[in-house]
């Protein structure tokens, strides 16, 4: 009972550090603020278990210790990934909301397509990817950097291993 | 009898949900090259369960070996089901980039290609309508949108309700503005940002 509550604390913490942060005022780079609180709390709280033993909320011995790492990576990843798709609303999940706002009279095929006519999801995607130097302007086009490459033959590989179609 | 000839558990109890992530790699690669070419997400599911259900058997019978009272066992059994099921959603989402990510799409595109493409060709390939489209085939062949007399309803309510939990959860990390603000369409909402996936 006492690794659960203990791994539940450490996460709380967390949660709910990042919750004030947020609150008072978005970082700029959220993702690696996110990975800073979560990660940090940890590593302080295995620092307290470490240097200051036999307290209530430090873990007894190491395999305590190492479960509640555990639980906690796996439950702080978890939330970020989740995270991602917080900060904006997806194209399917913009048309889903639509529809069902609309109630019993529903929406035609057209009125979604223009939902999403302003969004432009390419040139946006387009950008961020020259952002994070998976591709480079060149010219009137798109030039793959290695980063790029690197992404795009694990990811296909790993499709092809597992026999799937192409995504987007 | 001793499991792998250890007399104290606790190393596999704190280790059942990596041995349970390792376990739903492995299913989910066999299942997916079992029944190839068909939707991804069944072999996710199975993979999925086996790995939760791996967790779990290991969690339960190292407890048992350790003779842990009934009340630390379903405590233990309840925090690792959770970092299991916390473990499978980080990794179904890396699976589901390689299915849904147009950025992936685009990078695989732009490699096929020799390594460069006009922008122009991108912006015809991936235009909006290609991507409502694609968006609106999904929805509708996986029941979750269904079309009556030529309009589109709310069909099953699964990814509705991950869509309402989200705003929720927006509410309550970024505020009432925030959240009101990604109720517009997206051109005009904050999260239309350079990260979307």
């Amino acid at each position: 009972m006492s690794t659960a509550l203990l791994a539940i604390g450490v996460f709380a913490t967390a949660f709910l550090l990042h919750l004030a942060w947020w609150r008072i005022a978005l970082p700029r780079r959220q993702t690696a603020a996110l990975l800073a609180v979560f990660f940090g709390v940890l590593v302080v709280w295995l620092g307290v278990s470490h240097f200051l033993p036999g307290r209530w909320c430090t873990a007894a011995d190491r395999w305590q210790a190492i479960h509640v790492a555990i639980f906690h990576t796996a439950c702080a990843l978890a939330y970020i990934v989740a995270y991602s798709a917080l900060e904006h609303r997806s194209p399917s999940m913009t048309l889903l909301v639509a529809v069902a706002d609309s109630g019993a009279a529903g929406c035609s095929p057209e009125e979604l397509r223009s939902l999403l006519a302003g969004a432009s999801p390419v040139e946006v995607r387009l950008d961020a990817m020259v952002h994070e130097g998976m591709v480079t302007r060149d010219g009137d086009g798109y030039r793959l950097a290695p980063k790029g490459r690197a992404w795009a033959t694990v990811l296909s590989n790993w499709r092809r291993l597992l026999g799937m179609p192409p995504g987007g | 009898m001793n499991l792998l000839g250890l007399t104290d558990h606790r190393p596999l109890v704190a280790l059942a949900p990596v041995i349970g992530l390792a376990a739903y790699c492995v299913s989910h690669v066999i299942t997916a090259r079992i029944i190839r070419g068909r939707s991804p997400y069944p072999a996710l599911a199975i993979g999925a369960l086996v790995g939760l259900a791996v967790t779990i058997a290991i969690t339960l019978v190292a407890c048992r070996r350790d003779a842990v009272s009934l009340v630390d066992t379903l405590a233990l059994v309840g925090l690792n089901t959770l970092a299991a099921l916390a473990f499978a959603f980080g990794y179904f989402n890396f699976v589901n980039l390689t299915v849904a990510s147009l950025r992936i799409r685009i990078l695989e595109e732009l490699a096929e290609a020799g390594g460069r493409l006009p922008r122009a060709a991108l912006l015809d390939r991936y235009g909006t309508a290609s991507v409502a489209d694609l968006r609106l085939a999904r929805l509708l062949g996986g029941g979750h949108l269904v079309e009556r007399n030529g309009r589109l309803h709310t069909g099953r309510l699964q990814f509705l309700l991950v869509a309402r939990i989200f705003d929720g959860l927006r509410w309550l990390i970024f505020g009432p503005a925030y959240a009101a603000a990604l109720r517009r369409p997206p051109a005009a909402a904050p999260g239309d940002s350079p990260r979307t996936p």
